[in-house]
């Protein structure tokens, strides 16, 4: 395999696909890029047995054929080469050879049918959405999705098919995080799959804010993104998701709405004194008032207090500081509603007039 | 100011409250099982007994002139909190630094070798255990100064104030670098390589370079010695980080139940001492080993780490989990020797659900029966109630055929006296 390609178009691709590949692997080939030159184009491809990423340009092929060489010293190479260098790739004596300009590079190979890519699903359920809502929706979520739970089915986003929505479920058992994106889906009835932690950061990475229509396909066992000339194939979580309605607290009677900026810059200012392990602060909710309040083990004490609008008993409730403010990212809107009951049951969070996005937080005992 | 309050020959001195008549008598007390000294009255170490000596290595002529105990932890850990209470009277703060050592903030106190005679004499009147008492402006040098006391090397009987020393740099120099509080054998032989290898080479060592060569606890160790308090009392105990429950067993076990029988025990143990702490535990690790010193056989010790999906109290989930990982370590053929269960990175018990998918109502149901069981368990003794699958196996218990009996905690031990 022989071919020429300009730096401005290789290393995009380079960078598209470097993601997945993990810094540490369990076989020796995870660390390498799958490179196949052929009809004058070169494709990329990038696994970690679980999430797949390949990708493709436009080169000059000299010579068709493929290999596998060691991803991040390629991108390294690459990133450190002049811009707009065009960079010469060539397989010669059980070596990759990199040249560009007067640099010359010579890396270590290993043979490109040896790299365990994914099996083709075939069938599944096709459907099209916006790259922006698409990235919308796991904005919205990503952020309490379980890291590693011993309950594997909550380290993934839950993906929810219905007629009418595209509904996404994160949480850790301490927050959940729920956002509704409407989309007609035809399909008859509603479905669900878990799409493991690291894929949907990863997708959610490569993710622009362009209206361009991303193409999903849904399949028993993995899911196919295709997002222009990237298509990243993925393994699901085979279990099932809890229910996560039933968390989600129905009848809450009070209902205060806050300035987003002042809350967050008084919530990040308390929690400097709150105990470093723990991060709770406390709320107090009073007419119109909204009371913060943190202390720590050396006895030292934050308090602080900013307006808001709440007609109602006062209510005091702990928080880790660190949910509060992965909900306040994620909303859009400048003023937010909370909805409360009392200091041991969780609140509901939204941007003020926001149906479609929940989030809900556990209290923590102070 | 501060003092070390420091019980002499604790163990010993606890197993002659009961038998004055032991008074002057060679007294030693072994480890788990019987193994090894881990005390020794002064009667014993003058007649040279070695502590961590191998119980089996001492001579039999020298074993019969001895007392020779199983370590009665019941009994020890009793007596130490009476010992404590009593010290609580004479200061307004203290640090329970181990089962027999105390420091006590006497800053304010004008006379401070009186003070340190009134702690000697009333705990010794209230709880019969006699201690020994170092005062100095630093904790490290009051550790110095309650070693020096011990050793009788002091004017004022069981008391020593470092100020009276005559001659204090004498003093450092004729301790060993290892005998410094906080500096242990691997810190002591960089040091020695270094040549400082006495307490006054410390002193005089500048502390910014110690702090670059052995960090910033050995910098506050330099200051320390010269007189400036780097290390305040600790008043608070922080709470447990963790909890361990292992024993060697008293024969080599071989069989699953008998191992799952044990861990159901430490299990159970286990969380007896973490709701008795208000904690909960994330993840249980359970551990097992043949003999290291067995030479026909390889030696084999493993672990396992099994988190929880919500942290716990619940002694039912502790066992559930200590037994799922002592069947995946167990392997047939092999003899154990140990094994344990160790609950780490304890956290605080929240009442009420922390988690949005636990089940209120069991977790409360669990909540009342564990309640039920320890109160049960505190009123009629321990052992009264008991999971059953800890009485599905035996073989395990431990060796201590020379314990005494547990005067202070067993009502059926209380010690009888006959008035002639």
């Amino acid at each position: 395999m022989e071919f020429v390609a300009n730096r401005e178009v290789f290393l995009p691709a380079l960078n598209k696909v470097i993601g997945v590949v993990e810094r540490r692997q369990t076989l020796p080939i995870l660390g390498n890029l799958l490179i196949v030159g052929r009809e004058g184009r070169v494709t990329l491809t990038g696994t970690d047995l679980e999430v797949e990423v390949n990708t493709n340009f436009a080169a000059e092929i000299q010579s068709e054929g493929e290999t596998t060489v060691p991803a991040r010293k390629l991108a390294d190479i690459c990133r450190n080469l002049p811009e707009g260098a065009d960079i010469r790739m060539r397989v010669k004596d059980e070596r990759c050879v990199v040249t560009s300009g007067r640099s010359r590079f010579s890396l270590g190979l290993l043979p490109a049918v040896d790299f365990p890519t994914m099996d083709v699903e075939e069938g599944g359920f096709p459907f099209q959405i916006k790259e922006s809502q698409l990235k919308r929706l796991l904005d919205k979520t990503a952020f309490a999705m379980a890291q590693q739970d011993v309950r594997y089915y909550l380290n993934g986003l839950l993906m929810e098919l219905n007629p009418a929505t595209l509904v996404a479920v994160a949480t850790d058992g301490h927050r959940l995080a729920k956002f509704a994106s409407h989309i007609a889906l035809a399909l008859g009835e509603s479905r669900q799959v878990i799409v493991p932690n690291k894929t949907v950061l990863e997708l959610r990475r490569q993710l622009g804010n362009s209206d361009e229509e991303v193409a999903v396909r849904l399949g028993e066992k993995s899911l196919r993104v295709v997002v222009g000339l990237m298509t990243m194939t993925s393994k699901l979580v085979d279990g099932r998701y809890p229910e996560y309605e039933r968390v989600i607290p129905g009848n809450i009677g009070r209902m205060a709405t806050i300035e987003k900026e002042s809350l967050k810059r008084a919530l990040s200012r308390t929690a400097i004194l709150s105990n470093e392990k723990y991060r709770g602060v406390r709320l107090n909710f009073d007419q119109g008032n909204l009371k913060l309040l943190a202390h720590n083990p050396e006895q030292e004490e934050a308090e602080e207090e900013i307006e808001m609008l709440y007609e109602g008993d006062s209510i005091s409730i702990g928080f880790n500081v660190a949910y509060l403010m992965d909900v306040l990212a994620a909303i859009d809107e400048e003023s937010l509603a909370v909805h409360f009951q009392d200091g041991n049951s969780s609140s509901i969070w939204r941007g003020l007039g926001v149906e479609d996005e929940t989030f809900v937080v556990m209290p923590m005992r102070l | 100011m501060f003092a070390l309050a420091d019980c002499n020959n604790f163990y010993p001195s606890c197993e002659r409250l009961f038998r004055p008549d032991l008074e002057g008598r060679p007294i030693i007390v072994l480890s788990n099982n019987d193994g090894c000294v881990i005390a020794r009255s002064n009667e014993a170490k003058a007649l040279g007994i070695p502590m961590g000596l191998p119980f089996f290595k001492l001579d039999p002529k020298q074993r019969r002139q001895m007392v020779v105990y199983s370590s009665n932890y019941a009994l020890y850990g009793d007596l130490s909190r009476r010992v404590m209470q009593v010290l609580t009277t004479f200061a307004p703060r203290i640090e329970v630094y181990s089962i027999d050592e105390c420091f006590l903030d006497l800053s304010g106190v004008a006379d401070p070798i009186g003070e340190g005679q009134r702690i000697a004499r009333t705990v010794r009147q209230w709880t019969g255990i006699p201690v020994s008492v170092g005062i100095a402006p630093t904790k490290t040098l009051a550790k110095l100064a309650n070693r020096l006391a011990k050793k009788g090397q002091s004017p004022d009987g069981p008391v020593l104030d470092w100020s009276r020393l005559e001659d204090p740099a004498a003093t450092l120099a004729g301790i060993a670098v290892e005998d410094v509080w906080g500096i242990g054998q691997r810190w002591g032989k960089r040091l020695r390589a270094l040549g400082i290898a006495d307490a006054l080479a410390v002193r005089a060592a500048e502390p910014r370079w110690l702090r670059q060569q052995f960090g910033v606890v050995l910098e506050r160790l330099g200051w320390e010695l010269r007189g400036r308090s780097c290390l305040p009392l600790a008043a608070l105990q922080p709470p447990r980080q963790q909890i361990l429950v292992s024993r060697s067993f008293g024969a080599a076990v071989s069989t699953l139940p008998a191992l799952r029988a044990a861990v159901t025990r430490f299990a159970t143990r286990a969380g007896e001492k973490l709701r008795a702490q208000g904690r909960c535990a994330p993840a249980l690790t359970v551990f097992i080993q043949t003999d290291p010193f067995d030479p026909a056989r390889p030696f084999y010790a493993n672990a396992l780490t099994l988190p929880f999906a919500i942290p716990t109290q619940d002694s039912a989930a502790l066992i559930r989990q200590a037994i799922r990982g002592i069947e995946r370590l167990f392997r047939p053929g092999d003899a154990y020797r140990k094994a344990g269960v160790l609950l780490p990175d304890l956290r605080a018990a929240e009442p009420g659900p922390s988690d949005l998918f636990a089940d209120p109502i069991a977790d409360q149901a669990a909540a009342r029966r564990m309640a039920a069981l320890d109160a049960i368990n505190r009123r009629f003794g321990r052992d009264t109630l008991r999971v059953a699958s800890e009485m599905i196996g035996t073989g395990w218990q431990r060796r201590a055929g020379r314990m005494s009996p547990s005067s202070t905690t067993r009502w059926s031990a209380l010690p009888t006296v006959r008035a002639c």
